[in-house]
């Protein structure tokens, strides 16, 4: 276990999706394809305030010289869905992963007022009026699995091999489709134009716009071809992804999950957002209460889970099919764990929490150092009835018999998390402050929650609502529940902000760095600085998070970026001396 | 029980060191201000604010 990363040393990310606040004023509003087409214009915004390329990636989007990169997360745009999503570049600590989340917030809603003056907004949220989820997902690095099991993952991908390749053979066979009915539509649309008395009309069924602006087109077509591609993909992967469920649930981070679990289900005390939800009830998450099931893909068959493995099934059946090799990846004793429980925070102090306290527990884990906590009787069902519980005193029943608060179980992780640092010897500085943060604040929540208000989320929403929506109607208070995840001077956070009351970890100085460069230490530092030399350049760059493609045809050189992944600060042993002094700085 | 060798204190920031943001605002003031906001126009926000079909 040589390779086992120590006190906050593997590598964190965090994906955040934006909900778009669009103005009646807008005609993009209301039209199909409207939040793409907005999309790209907060694209030509961001490029004109920090180097960008284009993404080598199945979405749509970029990839910028702090190292993070923008999406448009394609959930049926020709119905008005769609959302900005951004994912910061791959950290160490959480005090670095904090800093470059909060400048890439900045960066997304200064570009968006920029490109809008106000008409478009983000939100930084995790769920719409109706219900529709979406929002936050946690990465980290973490060990797959061990011994046999690991054994019996690896051959469980060669055995799964042929039905791989008959879902490749199948999405080519339809994206061949698809290129036949582009070309078909274009041909029926220039020989009907000028005989039909609607050739708008006919435009926009065929092409989902008119035919002048297929440049700007909806990336998913018309509506009705949306529906069927998104219906047909479904159909053609699921036996797949069946099979490669099965496996993940089989092997996939199992002790991890087992002994992290608990943590997770009572974490909404200390890290949610607060909701309002249809009856008009309050909620410690915004997030949490809609989770169905602890493992799933997140989203593809209606499924809510607290592990999302999609990125699994994306790089089986997506990121592979353009490039095979990506294949490879899958057999990795180290991979990314993603919980999709986490609200997305606008409380700095509650962010550094969500992401510094799991970590820690993550680490301890890891290093054999948590006792085997508490089993929950019902997980999903204990976090639906803590999120419920504003007063914290719902008792959780455990597995073994007995019952105990989220405050009492957070309690049992934080008091293992500090022997965990005592045994280490010589923790990080920060491991101690996270574990003093998350100390006081258990504490505070225990005697009087109040105090928390501009430090937790769901403490200072619920004193929005008290203060500034008692007895008023369900729409107003669930207003005041969603703009006051508003990125702009509008949004009710930054109101309060400007009274002082909210707490504020990182200086002026950290997030001026973080809005102009990589982290260090990490792939995205070369990822960066390669983006920031060559982005507008005569040479092509393309990027994803695996690799830089410099130049094309025989001249492409490929920069991997698995290299530049050493735990322990070293220079990489294959890098040419003149690369390592540009990835030197 | 062991000590925790850092201050909470020493990990927030106190207001004038934060950034050079604009004079701070009565707490009255603003929950006034987001009272007024908050009733006008809420259900055409819940609107606006709408995504279909979610995300992950």
């Amino acid at each position: 276990m040589a390779n086992r990363p120590g006190i906050f040393e593997r590598l964190i990310g965090l994906e955040t999706e934006y909900a778009l606040a669009v103005s009646r004023h807008l005609p993009e509003g209301g039209l199909p394809g409207g939040k793409y087409r907005i999309f790209r214009d907060l694209i030509a915004q961001v490029r004109r305030r920090i180097p960008t390329v284009d993404a080598r990636h199945m979405k749509e989007g970029v990839f910028h010289a702090g190292g993070g990169a923008i999406w448009f997360e394609t959930e049926r745009p020709a119905e008005g869905g769609g959302l900005v999503e951004g994912a910061t570049p791959e950290c160490r600590s959480p005090r670095q992963l904090l800093a470059w989340q909060r400048a890439q917030d900045h960066l997304l809603s200064s570009a968006m007022e920029q490109a809008f003056s106000g008409e478009v907004r983000l939100l930084k949220n995790d769920r719409d009026a109706q219900g529709n989820i979406y929002g936050a997902q946690e990465n980290y690095e973490v060990e797959f699995a061990a011994g046999w099991q690991l054994t019996a993952w690896r051959i469980g991908l060669v055995l799964m091999l042929p039905l791989v390749a008959v879902t490749w053979l199948s999405l080519w066979i339809m994206f061949f489709g698809i290129f036949l009915y582009s070309v078909a539509a274009s041909l029926t649309y220039l020989a009907l134009e000028k005989r039909v008395a609607r050739p708008r009309a006919l435009a926009r069924a065929l092409f989902g716009c008119e035919f002048d602006q297929l440049e700007n087109a909806c990336p998913t077509g018309p509506r009705w071809l949306e529906s069927f591609l998104s219906f047909l993909t479904r159909v053609l992967t699921f036996p797949l992804a069946a099979v490669l469920y099965g496996l993940l649930v089989a092997f996939a981070f199992r002790k991890l999950r087992r002994q992290l679990t608990p943590f997770l289900i009572s974490r909404p005390i200390v890290v949610g957002a607060g909701m309002i939800d249809d009856d008009g009830q309050f909620h410690l998450a915004d997030k949490a209460p809609a989770m169905n099931c602890l493992t799933g893909y997140g989203g593809l068959l209606g499924d809510r889970p607290i592990y999302s493995f999609g990125h699994f099934f994306k790089v089986a059946h997506a990121d592979s099919w353009w490039n095979p090799a990506e294949y490879l990846q899958l057999f990795s004793g180290r991979q990314r764990l993603q919980i999709a429980l986490g609200d997305s925070n606008r409380a700095e102090v509650a962010e550094y929490l969500r992401i510094g306290t799991t970590l820690l527990v993550i680490d301890a884990i890891e290093a054999g150092c948590l006792p085997q906590p508490a089993r929950l009787r019902r997980p999903i069902k204990a976090l639906r009835q803590i999120c419920a519980d504003p007063s914290l005193q719902y008792q959780i029943p455990l597995a073994g018999g007995g019952q105990c608060t989220a405050l009492e179980l957070q309690r049992s992780y934080l008091e293992a998390c500090r022997t965990f640092l005592h045994q280490h010897g010589n923790p990080p500085s920060e491991a101690w402050q996270i574990l003093g943060l998350w100390e006081e604040t258990l504490d505070t929540l225990e005697h009087d929650p109040s105090e928390l208000v501009g430090s937790l989320d769901w403490v200072t929403k619920q004193f929005l609502l008290e203060k500034a929506g008692q007895d008023s109607a369900w729409e107003v208070r669930k207003k005041i529940d969603l703009r006051y995840h508003e990125l702009s001077d509008e949004g009710y956070f930054d109101r309060l902000q400007s009274t002082g009351i909210p707490a504020t970890i990182l200086g002026p100085a950290e997030l001026n760095y973080a809005l102009r460069n990589p982290p260090s230490g990490t792939p995205a530092t070369v990822r960066g600085r390669y983006i920031r030399e060559f982005a507008g350049g005569d040479e092509t760059i393309v990027v994803n998070w695996r690799r830089i493609y410099l130049g094309s045809g025989r001249q492409r050189r490929i920069i991997d970026l698995a290299r530049y992944r050493p735990l322990t600060p070293a220079p990489p042993r294959a890098a040419s001396r003149k690369s390592r002094r540009k990835d030197q700085g | 029980m062991a000590r925790i060798e850092t201050t909470v204190s020493s990990l927030i920031l106190q207001p004038e060191n934060v950034a050079e943001t604009a004079p701070v605002r009565d707490l009255s003031e603003v929950l006034d201000s987001i009272r007024v906001d908050a009733a006008s126009n809420a259900p055409q926000f819940l609107k606006e604010t709408e995504v279909p079909y979610g995300g992950e």
